[in-house]
């Protein structure tokens, strides 16, 4: 049997809002996505319930069945549409309005319990569209609650978008919300045929147009949900598509032909300027991480070139070069190069975070000794720690140690990054570093200072960028604090970890570095920041 | 007999730092800013190390080890880069084409460089 055509809407329009709510609620799990999936949900079900309604005319018992099941969707869909306003207005402080909204979901419990029963619709009439069941004392009932509580939801959003003093993006969701469920609410119009009513289901129309408007609001405008446009897009087109698959004698009507070609044109078009718009967005972030490389590149190259001078002449003069330094200037001498080497490890280290930020970190992969490599780091960092009047004391392994495969440089710059903290932060006493095999499978570099030591509620913080703990502060003004990230990154390239003791304030830390003997690791390598580092 | 430097470096207060320095260490000094004419200075003075920046005006000190590399005279003159270009494509391509050593110059003052330079000389 052909069915007047607004009936056939239905199901891609239940299709897609169904696929438009679970789209949206399994990208971002908040509290309107949730109530718009519930709606998304009730409106879907009864679609399809309506359609089935239809088909089953001529069987009563069917059609008493299906019509009931719509019903029970419907109550359950005023308040969902109700409370789904309330947040879009973000009247839910309003204690009025929470209350309003506890009394449609209740009533509509009710409703909804009422619906399955004799007492809401019973007995089969037929006009000369198709059947319906008879309206009977729930319904009625139900038809002012429906009435009610879909004009509080209309005037609280008319009251919103018209409100000046909300925010442009608020008044704009209230305003798509508004066309979008007043529309819908004019789907009531076919209950008017419970009452014995003879009226063309055109009304069945607004359910594919409320679909479209909610479509567009959050694909074009980005009003409810957060979704890639062109993924809904593609839905709506499958689903326009299997329209005329499934439904062939809607080949029949050429009205409802024209709609879905035009509907299918509009769904291709916006795809076009989507899939334009992407291509757009993807030349243009390339053009900004090209301009950021040769930014980079003239930040190291322009800003290490006076800092190479500043520190050179500031060495030469300490060291007495150019002749005796006066007695009142080798302070001053000696501050102009400690700062020049402070701002040089500060570029050094911003550079590291930039390519680390950038994502792709080369790593020149060989076999190398750990026992060397922490020799030639103590050496570096002798001259400091004896100036500073502290002992360096490396304990060496008393067995021999395997080689590891790694990048040197890359491990050396991490050891270096906490050894000189090592040496920064002690006042007193000294830095041990002891190197010792775990297991005949990681290498252990030991690093333990006497120093300021570091708070429990520090211990993890310190790692992430831009982080320093309080007393390194206290301490030491200067500093980035992105040495412990970098090393951190680094070592865990090398499928290592770094791990982190301290007994607290003044008690001195304990710095571990384990790095397997033997890790797969790749030259080439894509970094990506971890939002905890981002604390 | 004084050991030879050549320094191909166009910032002249770097230049000058450096050639200060290894002047007072015992070395002969002469000092380029550009490729071509560091080739023609190291024909004519035959250096025991040349010290090259990588950016330098007309051409990049790359240029300078490729073009060297098939001149007889000159191609086994060890060469220590000394640039503040730290990324690994630059590096690698340096010692593709035979630097023996290459240092940040930021990173490492004037008695660390002049230090690395009797290491290579030795």
């Amino acid at each position: 049997m052909l069915l007047p055509f607004p009936v056939y809407f239905l199901v891609p329009s239940s299709v897609l809002i169904i696929i438009v709510g679970l789209y949206g609620w399994l990208r971002v799990k908040k509290r309107e996505n949730t109530i718009f999936l519930g709606l998304a949900f009730a409106q879907s079900v009864w679609a399809l319930c309506t359609f089935i309604m239809w088909k089953s005319c001529g069987d009563d018992p069917a059609v008493i069945f299906w019509d009931r099941v719509l019903y029970f969707a419907t109550t359950l869909m005023i308040p969902l549409l109700f409370h789904f306003t309330i947040e879009i207005c973000e009247l839910w402080k309003v204690k009025k309005q929470r209350i309003l909204t506890y009394l449609a979901y209740i009533l509509g419990l009710g409703f909804a319990y009422l619906s399955t029963t004799k007492y809401f619709v019973d007995g089969v009439f037929y006009y000369e569209w198709g059947c319906h069941t008879y309206a009977k004392v729930g319904h009625h009932f139900f038809f002012i609650y429906l009435l009610f509580f879909c004009s509080m939801a209309l005037y609280n959003l008319f009251v919103t978008f018209r409100n000046k003093e909300a925010s442009e993006w608020t008044r704009n969701r209230a305003r798509y919300s508004f066309i979008a469920f007043f529309v819908f609410t004019c789907n009531a119009a076919g209950m008017l045929v419970a009452y014995g009513l003879s009226i063309y289901p055109i009304a069945y129309l607004c359910f594919p147009i409320f679909s479209v408007i909610i479509t567009y609001a959050i694909t074009e405008k980005n009003l409810f949900v957060s979704v890639v446009a062109t993924d809904v897009l593609v839905a709506v087109i499958l689903t326009l598509t299997a329209t005329f698959f499934f439904f062939s004698e809607l080949e029949i009507s050429m009205l409802a032909k024209g709609i879905i070609f035009i509907l299918l044109l509009l769904s291709c078009l916006l795809l076009l300027k989507h899939n334009h718009e992407e291509i757009q967005r993807k030349e243009e972030a390339e053009r900004i991480s090209k301009l950021k490389t040769e930014f980079i590149s003239i930040i190291s190259h322009q800003l290490r070139t006076p800092l190479a001078a500043i520190r050179g002449y500031a060495v030469m003069l300490k060291d007495g070069e150019f002749g005796i330094v006066p007695k009142e200037a080798k302070v001053p001498v000696k501050y102009i190069h400690d700062s020049s080497v402070s701002m040089i490890k500060m570029v050094n280290s911003l550079l590291s975070v930039t390519r680390l930020e950038r994502g792709k970190i080369e790593l020149k992969i060989e076999s190398f000794s750990i026992v060397d490599l922490v020799q030639s780091c103590i050496e570096d960092v002798q001259l400091t720690a004896k100036e500073k009047g502290l002992y360096l004391k490396y304990i060496k392994p008393k067995n021999k140690m395997p080689l590891i495969k790694g990048d040197p440089e890359k491990v050396k710059h991490a050891i270096m990054n906490i050894l000189n903290n090592a040496v920064l932060y002690t006042v007193k006493g000294g830095v041990t570093v002891e190197v010792s095999l775990l297991k005949d499978y990681f290498v252990r570099v030991e690093i333990q200072d006497t120093g300021v030591g570091i708070e429990p509620e520090e211990l993890e913080k310190i790692f992430a960028s831009f982080s320093r703990g309080k007393r390194g502060v206290e301490l030491y003004a200067q500093g980035t604090g992105l040495g412990l990230y970098v090393a951190r990154s680094f070592i865990e390239m090398h499928r290592g970890t770094i791990s982190v003791h301290s007994e607290g304030k003044d008690k001195g830390s304990t710095f571990d570095i384990d790095i397997p003997v033997k890790a797969s690791i790749q030259s080439k390598q894509e970094f990506s920041l971890k939002p905890d580092n981002l604390l | 007999m004084k050991k030879i430097i050549l320094i191909v470096e166009d910032e002249k207060i770097l230049s000058e730092m450096y050639k200060f320095k290894l002047n007072k260490e015992g070395f002969e000094v002469i000092s380029a800013i550009e490729v071509d004419e560091a080739i023609e200075l190291a024909k004519k003075n035959k250096p025991d190390l040349v010290v090259l920046d990588i950016l330098l005006p007309k051409e990049s000190g790359i240029n300078y080890l490729i073009k060297t590399r098939s001149i007889e005279e000159l191609k086994s003159i060890p060469v220590l880069v000394l640039s503040n270009f730290d990324d690994n494509e630059t590096k690698s391509e340096a010692f593709k084409y035979g630097a023996k050593d290459y240092l940040i110059k930021s990173n490492h003052d004037p008695k660390e460089i002049v230090a690395r330079i009797k290491e290579l000389l030795q």
